[in-house]
């Protein structure tokens, strides 16, 4: 009887992905979702609880996440970013993790604070961030201060070409951020609870701004082109003809597999302080209408939180494990520990719903810098003004 | 082959026939649904059975077995999310406010925090025939066997059978361990379990460790009042929120009728409707001249390909609906590359040839200039289309009388061709200047709305008022505001209907000038 209710309610469409009691749902996209297959089988070969893996694409879980779990019709576990927490856990559809101490010690201390809304609502297992990115072909010898870099971009750079030394996705704030958190500039400061306060907006603190005039010092002179998007410095890199660029490991596959002799780097210091990029943190988080959380506990502490699991992951996904017994096997390899060190230096991408009023003021604010209308101080304080008037912070 | 013919009584008879077997199939369900208590598919279900039979047994509502496929779908489709979007807009409906509120008080009263020093234990689980008889806790707060009801006792009561001494029992009164599928299996019962320990109450942490948590909140409904347990400080529900007399607000809150609130943000908060005047006098230009620049060229095209003396006409038409063929969303991805300042084809050329850069998607004129262009390139073909058709039907004779009276070309264009034209393609404009006043896609796919007038502003250069508005929801000052967003929309959706209400009446005084004629 039961069955049959159940194929009517799967014909109905959604349903079947909801979840229901004595079987863990996942959401996961499909790079993810076979490793999630394997070892929710294991699970199931243990415990005889069945695990279920429904593959979405990594854009859309957040939205139908937040569309479903209030009408019970969400999954046990999603997979995704350690920026959906804020606004997932203001929306009360998260499950605070009350992680076993001796676990704990076993994280990365920044992944698990990427994933704390006051509360920890993830468990991270991969983190991510921008390097300096470059072709070995064209930079034999790495430049070890940002003032050296800007020299060797200057001696290769021909835009007529094209030919570029250095350069960097723009108008972006994800990948310009660097340059402004080198010289002390920050988007949410925090207070004394530790907590990010959003009332703090660090986009126009002297240090932003002047390391957003060292970045338009560079489009000034014509070393970046204004406007560079994605697809284009993409296709100039695998054609040999960009020597550097600030990236994420996304980039890796693709230069490889153009040919590219890559290696990653930290970003140079920029008069002497080491530019600090944002951490992106990968993990996974439990819906609060979750009718299995013992299970679903159970499952992440033994089974997920394990060397095998998080290597298993590695090999899918190659992004640095989060799992500290598994990052060690795999710090071997250069490029990821390029990017390893990189993001040491750098500082989770705040996880407050607040970041939504953030993103497109700033854009603004870097387009008009990189296209030479305004002056950094301006543009940067315009930006955190209109932020700040958002927020309702006067 | 010839069908054997079938009298009108067997077919009412096969109608009969097919619709008991349909009737008891979707009965079945029925019951089966109100066994599981699906409320809401019962009766939907029930009222389209019904609909169904009643269509096909009426003889009175036989013409409406024509309209009933069209009106379902109308009001599936257009209908429905229209109505909802109207709710929304008077609702609080954004990030912090997406669920009921009998939600809000199961998650805040489901917060736990550990009290200091809360005891963790490890435990197994113990049973026979009649299933689970205990649980057995150790760790270093000491060593307790649970009973299902809830009953705690100490380890030393009860016989402990501990042959390989490891200190964990193989046996406690008589009763064996049960393997961890068995405890998995029994989850569900045991997730229940509070046991009152302590500061706090032992519950079920993973499927082999209990913990002491205790309870942050308690919800009384007689006061409707939540209290934080740990400070005693009172919130009281307000505006969708439990809200503390010292103003602090509880996340999460739950979605409340707000009444026109919405929309008087939307005309009080400059961040709002700042940019609603410059956005909606781009959307009418945009719309404007796309129809009229794309309608003057594919007439131009049409009346140069109706003319008969021209050679190759037909391969001539082929090759110009090409646009119209292409899916537009790869068109358009391809003009943007065309676009682009760096390596597009068109700066290419122009460096070639003249040695000018022109910043095409980069500064507002020329952002604009290439919308219109693009949509241009994509709809003339469609315009050429429709007045070729509108072309053909215009009587040979009024241009020959036209000529006996010695009309030049231009003049018999003035006045024969553009207003018979008129008549039926204007009905076709104003349904295109709608499709193109709302077209998303486009600006979406080409420039995403960009570049930036100024800082901080919801809408870009190119955003029209739907791109707008979908930003406008996600640019929140905290997340998503769909509420905001449905208000906007609503306005859009009465701007839209004015425009073609007040041009399909003009119409009307169209067809009356051509009566005249």
């Amino acid at each position: 009887m039961k069955k049959l209710v159940l194929v009517l309610v799967a014909a109905m469409g959604v349903w079947a992905w909801a979840a229901q009691p004595g079987r863990i749902l996942i959401w996961a996209d499909d790079t993810r979702a076979p490793v999630f297959r394997e070892i929710g089988a294991q699970y199931t070969k243990i415990t005889g609880v069945p695990v279920e893996v429904v593959e979405i694409p990594f854009g859309s879980i957040r939205d139908q996440f937040v569309t479903a779990a209030p009408t019970g019709e969400g999954p046990d576990l999603i997979i995704g970013a350690h920026d959906w927490v804020g606004e997932l856990a203001a929306n009360g559809l998260l499950a605070e993790i009350l992680l076993p101490p001796e676990l704990a010690a076993q994280f990365d201390k920044v992944s698990l604070e990427a994933f704390t809304y006051g509360r920890l609502y993830g468990l991270p297992y991969a983190r991510e961030g921008v390097g300096l990115l470059y072709n070995k072909k064209l930079v034999p010898v790495l430049p070890k201060t940002f003032e050296e870099l800007v020299e060797l971009a200057r001696k290769l750079t021909d835009p007529t070409v094209p030919q570029y030394g250095f350069v960097v996705q723009n108008p972006d704030p994800y990948h310009e951020f660097p340059f402004l958190s080198a010289l002390g500039g920050y988007i949410f400061g925090y207070d004394a609870e530790g907590k990010l306060n959003p009332c703090d907006v660090g986009l126009d603190s002297p240090g932003a701004i002047a390391g957003a005039e060292i970045l338009q010092s560079l489009f000034a002179e014509g070393l970046i082109p204004a406007g560079l998007d994605w697809d284009t410095w993409t296709s100039l890199f695998v054609e040999g003809r960009i020597a550097m660029v600030i990236t994420g490991p996304w980039f890796v596959g693709r230069a490889k597999a153009a040919g590219i002799d890559i290696g990653v780097a930290p970003i140079p210091p920029i008069q002497g302080q080491n530019p600090k990029p944002f951490v992106g943190v990968q993990g996974v988080m439990i819906s609060a209408f979750s009718p299995n959380l013992p299970l679903v506990y159970d499952f992440l502490f033994n089974y997920f939180a394990t060397t095998e699991t998080m290597l298993a992951l590695y090999a899918k996904d190659p992004r640095i494990p989060a799992f500290l017994p598994a990052f060690e096997e795999v710090a071997e390899d250069p490029i990821l520990r390029g990017f390893a060190e990189s993001i040491a230096n750098g500082v989770p991408m705040p996880n407050i719903p607040q970041m939504s009023a953030v993103w497109g003021a700033w854009a603004d604010a870097m387009s008009l810098i990189g296209n030479l209308a305004l002056s950094p101080a301006e543009a940067l304080k315009q930006a955190a003004d209109n932020i700040r008037a958002t927020l309702g912070c006067k | 082959m010839r069908l054997p013919r079938i009298s009108a009584t067997s077919t009412t008879l096969l109608k009969v026939v097919g619709f008991s077997l349909l009737d008891a199939v979707a009965l079945y369900f029925l019951v089966l649904l109100a066994w599981e208590k699906s409320w809401l598919f019962v009766g939907l279900i029930a009222a389209g059975l019904l609909g169904l039979n009643v269509l096909a047994f009426s003889r009175r509502l036989y013409p409406l077995r024509y309209l009933a496929p069209g009106l379902f779908f109308l009001v599936l489709m257009v209908v429905l999310p229209l109505v909802y979007t109207v709710y929304i807009s008077f609702t609080n409906y954004a990030t912090g406010n997406i669920l009921s509120k009998s939600q809000v008080i199961e998650v805040l009263t489901r917060r736990y925090y550990l009290p200091p020093n809360a005891p963790t234990f490890t435990f197994r689980a113990y049973g026979g025939e009649g299933g689970l008889y205990a649980l057995f806790l150790f760790g270093p707060a000491g060593q307790y066997v649970l009973f299902p009801d809830g009953r705690l006792s100490r380890a030393e009561d009860h016989a402990l059978q501990d042959a390989d001494n490891d200190g964990i029992p193989e046996a406690i009164d008589g009763y064996s361990l049960l393997s961890l599928a068995e405890v998995a299996r029994l989850s569900g019962e045991l997730q229940k379990l509070e046991v009152p320990f302590g500061e706090g109450v032992l519950r079920l942490t993973t499927l082999s460790t209990m913990r002491v948590y205790s309870p942050q909140y308690a919800y009384d409904p007689v006061r409707d009042v939540l209290t934080d347990l740990r400070t005693g400080k009172e919130y009281r529900p307000q505006g969708g929120n439990f809200v503390a007399a010292d103003g602090e607000k509880l996340d999460p809150g739950w979605v409340t009728f707000v009444g026109f609130a919405n929309y008087l943000r939307f005309l009080r908060d400059p961040l709002y409707h700042g940019a609603f005047v410059r956005v909606f006098t781009w959307t009418v230009v945009w719309a404007v001249l796309t129809v009229v620049l794309s309608f003057a060229l594919g007439l131009g095209l049409a009346i140069l390909l109706n003319d008969k003396t021209l050679r190759f006409r037909k391969l001539y038409r082929s090759l110009l609906i090409v646009p119209y063929a292409i899916p537009a969303f790869i068109s358009i991805l391809i003009w943007r590359g065309f676009f682009n300042t760096e390596v597009g084809l068109f700066n290419r050329v122009l460096t070639q040839a003249f040695g000018i850069r022109v910043p095409w998607l980069t500064t507002p004129f020329w952002a604009r200039f290439s919308c219109i262009l693009t949509n241009v390139w994509l709809t003339y073909p469609y315009m050429m289309l429709v007045s070729l058709g509108a072309l053909q039907a215009i009587p040979e004779e009024m241009y020959e009388a036209a000529k006996v009276d010695g009309a030049t070309g231009w003049r018999r264009f003035v006045h024969i061709t553009f207003p018979l034209l008129l008549i039926s393609v204007a009905p076709l404009l104003i349904g295109s200047f709608a499709f193109t006043f709302n077209n998303f896609t486009l600006i979406w796919l080409l420039t995403r709305g960009e570049p930036v007038v100024e800082i901080g502003s919801r809408a870009g250069a190119t955003d029209i008022l739907l791109s707008y508005a979908y930003k406008l929801a996600f640019m929140g000052g905290r997340g998503s505001e769909y509420n905001m967003t449905a208000a906007l929309a609503v306005i859009i959706f009465v701007i839209v209907a004015l425009i073609s209400g007040i041009s399909f009446a003009r119409t009307k005084a169209l067809e009356e000038v051509s009566r005249g004629l």
